[in-house]
């Protein structure tokens, strides 16, 4: 960790690039403590709790600006090169993969919203199960990688990366529940249609953070995320929704 | 570095009086100097330089140690590293303006497509147009514009005719992007220029004589940030026909002028690669150190 802010001759860039990590830790922890509220918020349908959520948005928003503004000041002022480039390009793309987890999450929120605001709240008619339990496996993962990151831990960053594949399947295994809930008609279309958009924001928060690992990785090794294309599941033409 | 710049302005005076006493004769060249030169015989991906195993002493001092590198057709090969590890020398090397310089002794082989130019029936005033060289400060002869360019061709004969004398002034002024400034006063001196005039009448001069290799060792040093630019445009366009190796110590200009970029320190060559691989994902520790700045 020190190694990486090791002494550069001119003091002041070691101060700028500590600043930034920290500027993306602390956007991490706010997205993070978000999305365990939203998983919240839909376990109990707490609207109060989702409408929080809506607003702190806002500040996640806020952040990503100000991370970009001091990213770009890096660049123009110091050029970076190196192990110092490799730091300031993730961490631009980190805080992206950051607003878009923020942005699955008010998704999940708007969707207990939502369920206040129609007719036919029935919590009755979804398999929640599953969606706490994507939930659970995308925390995980969010979490994983933002420790990851704080602590520049490479291992844990390929654990990251490996771990994100039992995600993929938890998402398969919803989606075969989903069906053969509709099929015995303990659901509706419309409640169908909010479930599998609720796994997808979870599927892609999930994906969000091992693009986060993988940046980690870059970032120490300079090895080029490798681009996956998603496995097919071969008896399943559900998938790649 | 005062010092080099001063030695190296004062051997390249000694060079040119050196030339006018012995020209002009055409036995004095070992090998065609023709002004379109046919670049597809030489294949592609062959260096047009190499250095093996050379090193170089001032006196006892070691100040090029044991350096193998090679200099590929076409590019533009940047020299980055700490004052004082070498660069100069080793430019210095590649057209033997060494020589001149007491206590300076080279071993090793270089050679320029396959012929050792340390050999000892080379000429080094051939050698020296077919590898030119432009100096961190601009020095151009206490003469006209025109004469500044048309001199060495002249000294070796590659135009006869007024007519075509011209014709080298204007396509060499051209490419250096300094017609436009100086067409209209070809006739007056070329110290009355500014710095940046200067330099690029300086590498118009260099390129007068169609050289294949060109040396720079910082030629931007002392120039704003739009003359420099100009001489960046003017490295990349030179590029295509001419191969280029640039001392800079600036890590930007290598990184926007250069293919390749070798890393030196302490005379020995540490790391050579592709420019963006350099800046971005270098191997070496002691490479990545110097281009964030935690040196020293
Ligand atoms: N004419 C000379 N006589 C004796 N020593 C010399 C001479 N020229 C250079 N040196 C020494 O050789 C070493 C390499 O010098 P050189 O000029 O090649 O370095 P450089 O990399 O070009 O440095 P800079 O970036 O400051 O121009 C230095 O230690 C220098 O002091
Ligand atoms: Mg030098």
């Amino acid at each position: 960790m020190n190694s990486i802010f090791g002494h550069h001759t001119i003091h002041q860039f070691d101060e700028e690039l500590k600043a930034l990590h920290n500027q993306i830790i602390e956007m991490g922890e706010l997205v993070l403590n978000q999305l365990c509220l939203s998983l919240e918020s839909v376990k109990y349908m707490d609207l109060s709790l989702a409408q929080g959520i809506i607003d702190r948005e806002k500040v996640v928003d806020e952040m990503e600006v100000s991370a970009d503004k001091t990213i770009c000041a890096i660049l123009v002022r110091r050029c970076p090169k190196g192990s110092d480039l490799r730091q300031v390009l993730s961490a631009s793309k980190i805080v992206n993969c950051l607003e878009q987890i923020g942005d699955k999450v008010v998704k999940l929120a708007n969707f207990v919203v939502l369920m206040h605001t129609t007719e036919q709240v029935n919590t009755h008619y979804f398999s929640l199960e599953d969606i706490y339990r994507l939930g659970g496996v995308s925390t995980e993962i969010v979490q994983s990688a933002l420790e990851a990151f704080e602590d520049m831990d490479v291992e844990q960053a390929r654990q990251v990366v490996q771990y994100h594949l039992t995600l993929d399947q938890e998402f398969q295994k919803a989606l075969h529940h989903l069906i053969d809930f509709l099929q015995a008609e303990k659901s509706n279309v419309n409640n169908t249609v909010s479930q599998v958009l609720m796994m997808k924001a979870l599927e892609r928060i999930g994906e969000h953070a091992r693009q986060i690992a993988e940046l980690v990785i870059y970032q120490l090794e300079g090895q080029e995320p490798t681009h996956h294309l998603p496995d097919l599941v071969e008896d399943f033409p559900v998938d790649g929704l | 570095m005062h010092l080099n710049a001063t030695t190296t302005y004062n051997s390249m005076q000694t060079d040119m009086s050196a030339i006018d006493l012995t020209l002009p004769s055409s036995s004095l060249f070992n090998f065609q100097i023709s002004r379109d030169r046919d670049n597809d015989l030489v294949a592609f991906g062959l260096p047009r330089m190499q250095c093996a195993n050379v090193s170089v002493y001032y006196d006892s001092k070691l100040a090029v140690d044991d350096v193998n590198l090679k200099i590929l057709r076409n590019e533009v090969l940047a020299l980055i590293g700490p004052s004082g590890c070498g660069k100069s020398t080793l430019l210095r090397c590649l057209n033997r303006m060494n020589d001149t310089i007491q206590g300076c002794r080279v071993s090793g082989k270089i050679t320029l497509d396959d012929q050792d130019i340390y050999a000892s029936d080379m000429d080094v005033v051939p050698l020296r147009v077919r590898v030119g060289m432009v100096f961190q400060k601009p020095n151009p002869f206490p003469k006209s514009i025109y004469d500044n360019i048309a001199m060495a061709p002249r000294l070796h004969g590659l135009a006869s005719t007024k007519a075509e004398f011209d014709e080298i002034v204007e396509t060499s002024l051209r490419r250096a992007g300094l017609w436009d400034e100086v067409k209209d006063r070809l006739k007056q001196a070329g110290t009355g220029l500014s710095g940046g005039q200067q330099q690029r009448l300086c590498i118009a001069r260099t390129i007068a004589v169609n050289p294949e290799v060109i040396l720079m060792d910082e030629p931007c040093s002392a120039l704003d940030p739009i003359a420099t630019a100009k001489i960046e445009q003017l490295i990349d366009e030179l590029r295509k026909q001419y191969t280029i190796v640039i001392v800079t110590h600036s890590m930007q200009q290598a990184a926007r002028v250069s293919q390749r970029t070798a890393f030196f320190h302490l005379g020995k060559i540490i790391e050579v690669g592709a420019t963006e691989k350099i800046f971005t994902n270098p191997s070496e520790e002691l490479t990545e150190r110097y281009i964030t700045g935690h040196f020293g």
